[in-house]
This record gives structure tokens, C-alpha cells and sequence, in this order.
């Protein structure tokens, strides 16, 4: 008797595929780094 | 240079100045600006979870066996331990200065006597925590958990050295696909963005030096 199929895995629309935690942690830092540097300024020139 | 870690400081008028940069659990004080934002940061969340029912994501931090969610830095997290349970892990970004306000010259305090000045000045730092959970709807509410408990106790963390919680943000879900595995994990990121203070005071030394020049001159003659 053969093992049953896998599920194949699927990504929803707007969701994002990484393969294993280093890479995905990898990808949250680039993120945090293009955030940082727009929360940098408010754009009114103040903290 | 002497770096002031450990505010609030009291000046020699006698005036008592600065934001404590401490951690929560403990009072500890903490030089290092960036190990300052990612520990206390932890730390606050592991508070958080730890007043949490069991059965709702409460923390254990004396015993890993039953803690419901792994509260953890991105160099000390058990990656196999994340695909049992739920888990939140801090990655430091940024820190960077940038003459905020007055730049770095703002003057809290000069003792003339001594020509000791004390200036202050702020650093703007970024934290983001990755909610993981092989169910992307329980890190939905992971992520909602955090966001949220930054947000509402903004205040209480000023009391330990933040000076304010620039942005916080959610961001969108990204699915971690494992090697061999049939538990993929779902893992969506909260980005705090923060302003910390940070003070130092110089010394005129050389005025110092140039005083016992003087009076050794005043003996010989």
C-alpha cells in the first residue's frame, strides 16, 4: 500500500512564501530597516 | 567623556535630572542603548504574557515545559521548539543619531566650579518581534497582543528610559516553509519604533591640570 498524498502547500493571495526561519527572520530585518528610516522623520521637521 | 547609564542623575547643584535607562524585572542598568531596547522590550513582554490566564498564551518563564509561548531573542530561540508552540522573537534594527531636537548640544547641567557639563540628546532605535504560530490565525492574535500592549502602556515603559514610542506597526503575514516538514509556520512581524535618551558629561581636564601647574609654581616660589 502506498503513503497517501501530500496536501500540495498553497499560498494565499497577498501572503508571503519564504523557505525556513533564517530566511524569513532575514526578510523581517529588511523590512524593520525600511521602516526605521522612514519613521525617521514625520516629515514637520520634529522628533 | 563619561557616559551617564545610570539616571537619574544628580547634579551637583542638587537638582535631580534624566530618564532611568533600566531593566523592568530587576532595576538593572543598562549602558549599551541597543541591548537596552531589545532587552527591556522582552522583558515587558514576558511580563505581559506571564499576568495571562493559562489557556491564552500565559508565560512561563521559570519552566519552559509549561509555558504556552516562547517569549525569546532571535540568538537564543530553539528553532524546533518554535513548531510545538506559539512564539514571539525580538530582532534588534537600527539604532541611529541624527541631531534630534537640539542635536546633541543641548546642556542639561554645567557645574562651574569644576567646568563638569552634562549634555543629553536622543537615539532612535527599531525592534521588530516575529509572532510565529503554525496557525496564521493565532498569529494574528499574537501580533494584535503586542501591538496593543505597546501601544497602551507607552507610559509605563517611559518610566524605564523610553523617551517615546515613535511607530509601531504591523506587518503583513509571510508563510515559513520548513525542509521535510509538514508544520509550516505562519509568522507575522510587530516593528516598534523608538526614542531613547541618552546623556553624557565632559570634564575640562586640562583647566584641572593647568590649576595644580599653578599652585606647584606658587609653592616653588
Amino acid at each position: 500500500m502506498s503513503a497517501p498524498k501530500k496536501h500540495p502547500k498553497i499560498t494565499l493571495p497577498g501572503q508571503r512564501k519564504v523557505q525556513g526561519l533564517k530566511k524569513a527572520f532575514q526578510q523581517v530585518k529588511d523590512d524593520m530597516a525600511k521602516i526605521h528610516v522612514a519613521s525617521l522623520s514625520d516629515g514637520k521637521g520634529r522628533p | 567623556m563619561t557616559d551617564i547609564t545610570d539616571g537619574p542623575d544628580v547634579l551637583e547643584s542638587g537638582k535631580k535630572t534624566g530618564l532611568p535607562r533600566q531593566t523592568i524585572a530587576d532595576g538593572l542598568r543598562v549602558p549599551n542603548v541597543a541591548v537596552f531596547l531589545k532587552r527591556t522590550t522582552l522583558e515587558f513582554l514576558q511580563i505581559i504574557f506571564n499576568t495571562r490566564e493559562p489557556g491564552s498564551f500565559h508565560y512561563d518563564g521559570e519552566d519552559d515545559t509549561k509555558t504556552e509561548i516562547q517569549i525569546t531573542d532571535q540568538h537564543a530561540v530553539d528553532l524546533e521548539a518554535v513548531q510545538v508552540r506559539p512564539a514571539i522573537v525580538s530582532v534588534r534594527g537600527p539604532v541611529s543619531w541624527r541631531q534630534l531636537g537640539l542635536g546633541g548640544g543641548a546642556v542639561e547641567g554645567r557645574f562651574t566650579p569644576t567646568g563638569k557639563t552634562t549634555f543629553n540628546d536622543l537615539l532612535t532605535g527599531s525592534v521588530a518581534f516575529s509572532c510565529l504560530s503554525r496557525e496564521g490565525i493565532e498569529a494574528e492574535q499574537i501580533a494584535h497582543l503586542v501591538f496593543n500592549s505597546f501601544k497602551v502602556f507607552r507610559p509605563v515603559l517611559q518610566k524605564y528610559g523610553f523617551f517615546s514610542i515613535k511607530s509601531l506597526n504591523i506587518g503583513s503575514e509571510t508563510l515559513v516553509v520548513q525542509d521535510g516538514d509538514n508544520d509550516d509556520l505562519h509568522l507575522i512581524p510587530v516593528f516598534i519604533t523608538a526614542h531613547v535618551q541618552d546623556r553624557w558629561s565632559l570634564d575640562e581636564i586640562t583647566a584641572k591640570k593647568l590649576e595644580k601647574i599653578i599652585i606647584e609654581s606658587e609653592i616653588c616660589t
